[in-house]
């Protein structure tokens, strides 16, 4: 690779990073000094106490909280989505399109216009919302783009597929096998990462509905380190440098997953 | 003659049992989102504020929501120009850059809004944040740069173009795959200018997926709300007060809930016309490419 093709990608790399360098930078300085004014503290010792800081904050608890709220849920919205896609596609009727139409047109309600009478839900049942409440409610979001992504593969199967297991009067398992597995596999791994980073970094509904202090999520956690007049701007570095490592880890995986699920929903169905 | 007929019975009973079980989870899907709409306008409906006069009406007569609204349009309209000036030649660099390296391009989408926002907080912090520091050397004074209305809102719009241009790149990034092979090849031997193989082939298969991408910020920009909380709380004064933060203050500050929900019902049909108006462009520009 050529210098000239080397410098706009360092270039491009710098800028998207460079908050994130930013912080990185504070967390491994010592807290003491943290708001010296002329100076980038690169001078300063490297030091990993604001990383085990952390551990006299929740922040561990959060990060796992967020993790597997985000897998539970992630894979609750690829599961039900695929199930109605393959559901419309199998049935042929109109009012079951329109159905689908009306659950991908969820996706426009801005989440904060949902979130009050979820809320009022919550004032009126009196019931604590917990994790499973939580998985619900991240439902709101996640199954329109499960179903989007679904519709976008399944929908390449033939209709005349779909007569034919009509005809030949297929079993379950034979719709399951012949007809959903073959142009579902990849899908399914799309959907769920694509899905998986939505309810990740989802804050609204965790920020607003969470009563319970033992279920916190990764970005209403940080926002509290954040809290009144006194930042903890050491803790809030090394907290920003773990939770980006496990998004870095995520995203580096998932990669060609995300990259053709993302390509996938702003392209798919038109 | 019976066994066929029974047997047919069977085998319908059971594609219908099968289909009740597929399509169970979109009806139930849709009737909760139904019933949680007919909440929320119930809840404005009901809910009196704090004057004595009904939650819409209140909304209506606030002059802080109709510049709310205005503030909202111009963030809306400033964010989604932006993403698409910058996605473009994102995407093409995306293209030419090792594979192993293109997962860090959308790092900043895939990592919280709330860590991403409180990176950006810090790095233009009044003191000893990244910016000013930076500044410092060159000899220019500090800015308040979160504690002035104008400066706060570009930072409001520049993080939110940061956090999505990666996320319209990566969905480019395929499409553009094309140009430079075969077809711009045959293009270039017909004798096409740049310009002429850039309206002919370029626009054309890009222009679906702009308007996608253009109906998803729009979205997401008039939904904005834990980028700008956590980064301004909506001020300086109400400089970045946008539709999610008015409807959130009323609600969940001020305790009433009709209001919040007020706030998005007004909204609604500015927004629906926006939203109307980027699908129609976006039916036009598939039948275009299609053609």
């Amino acid at each position: 690779m050529t210098l000239r093709r080397l410098l706009p990608i360092a270039l491009v790399l710098l800028v998207q990073v460079a908050p994130l360098l930013w912080l990185a930078n504070t967390a491994i300085r010592p807290e003491r000094g943290i708001l010296i004014a002329d100076s980038l503290r690169l001078d300063e010792p490297v030091t990993l106490d604001n990383f085990k800081g952390l551990s006299t904050t929740s922040f561990y608890s959060w990060l796992v909280t967020s993790l597997t709220l985000a897998t539970f849920a992630s894979a609750t919205a690829t599961v039900t989505g695929h199930l109605f896609a393959f559901g419309c596609l199998i049935s042929r009727k109109p009012l079951w399109r329109s159905v689908r139409s009306l659950a991908l047109a969820a996706y426009l309600i801005p989440a904060m216009f949902l979130v009050f009478p979820v809320q009022l839900l919550y004032q009126m049942s009196g019931i604590r919302i917990a994790a499973i409440a939580l998985v619900i409610v991240h439902q709101l979001f996640l199954f329109p783009v499960s179903v989007w992504l679904a519709s976008s593969y399944l929908d390449r199967i033939p209709v005349g597929y779909v007569s034919l297991g009509i005809i030949d009067n297929l079993t379950p398992a034979e719709y399951w096998s012949l007809l959903y597995w073959p142009f579902a596999r990849e899908a399914l791994k799309v959907t769920f990462a694509v899905t998986f980073v939505l309810s990740y970094q989802e804050y609204i509904y965790s920020f607003v509905l969470t009563s319970s202090s033992s279920f916190i999520t990764i970005p209403v956690g940080m926002a509290s380190l954040q809290a009144g007049d006194v930042y903890q701007w050491a803790l809030i570095g090394a907290g920003g440098v773990v939770t980006t490592i496990v998004s870095a880890v995520i995203v580096a995986t998932l990669s060609r997953t995300l990259e053709k699920g993302i390509e996938r929903s702003v392209t798919a169905n038109g | 003659m019976t066994t066929t007929t029974a047997a047919r019975e069977h085998q319908r009973d059971r594609r219908r049992s099968l289909l009740l079980f597929l399509l169970a989870p979109g009806a139930a899907f849709v009737v909760a989102v139904g019933f949680l709409l007919a909440l929320a306008v119930w809840e404005i409906w009901v809910e009196p504020s704090a004057h004595r006069t009904s939650t819409l009406s209140a909304t209506l007569r606030d002059p802080d929501f109709w510049w709310t609204l205005e503030r909202t349009a111009l963030f809306a309209a400033l964010v989604v120009p932006l993403k698409w000036a910058l996605a473009l030649p994102l995407a093409r660099i995306i293209r030419t850059a090792p594979e192993k390296l293109r997962w860090a391009f959308i790092l900043p989408w895939v990592i919280p809004p709330g860590v991403a926002t409180l990176a950006w907080f810090w790095l233009f912090y009044d003191v000893g944040g990244g910016a000013n520091l930076v500044l410092a050397k060159f000899g220019v004074e500090s800015r308040a740069w979160l504690g002035t209305p104008r400066s706060a809102f570009f930072i409001c719009a520049a993080l939110n173009v940061w956090r999505e241009v990666p996320l319209w790149a990566t969905a480019m990034a395929p499409s553009i795959s094309g140009f430079g092979g075969p077809l711009e090849h045959m293009a270039k031997l017909d004798g096409l200018s740049q310009r002429e193989r850039r309206r002919l082939l370029v626009r054309p298969r890009l222009a679906p997926l702009f308007w996608a991408l253009c109906l998803l910020s729009l979205i997401w920009s008039i939904g904005e709300f834990e980028t700008v909380w956590l980064l301004t709380r909506g001020g300086p004064g109400n400089a970045t007060e946008f539709l999610s933060v008015y409807a959130f203050r009323h609600a969940f500050l001020s305790q009433i809930l009709g209001r919040g929900a007020a706030a998005y019902l007004v909204a609604l049909p500015f927004v629906a016309v926006s939203i109307v108006a980027v699908l129609t462009m976006y039916s036009s520009a598939v039948e275009r490419a299609r053609t």
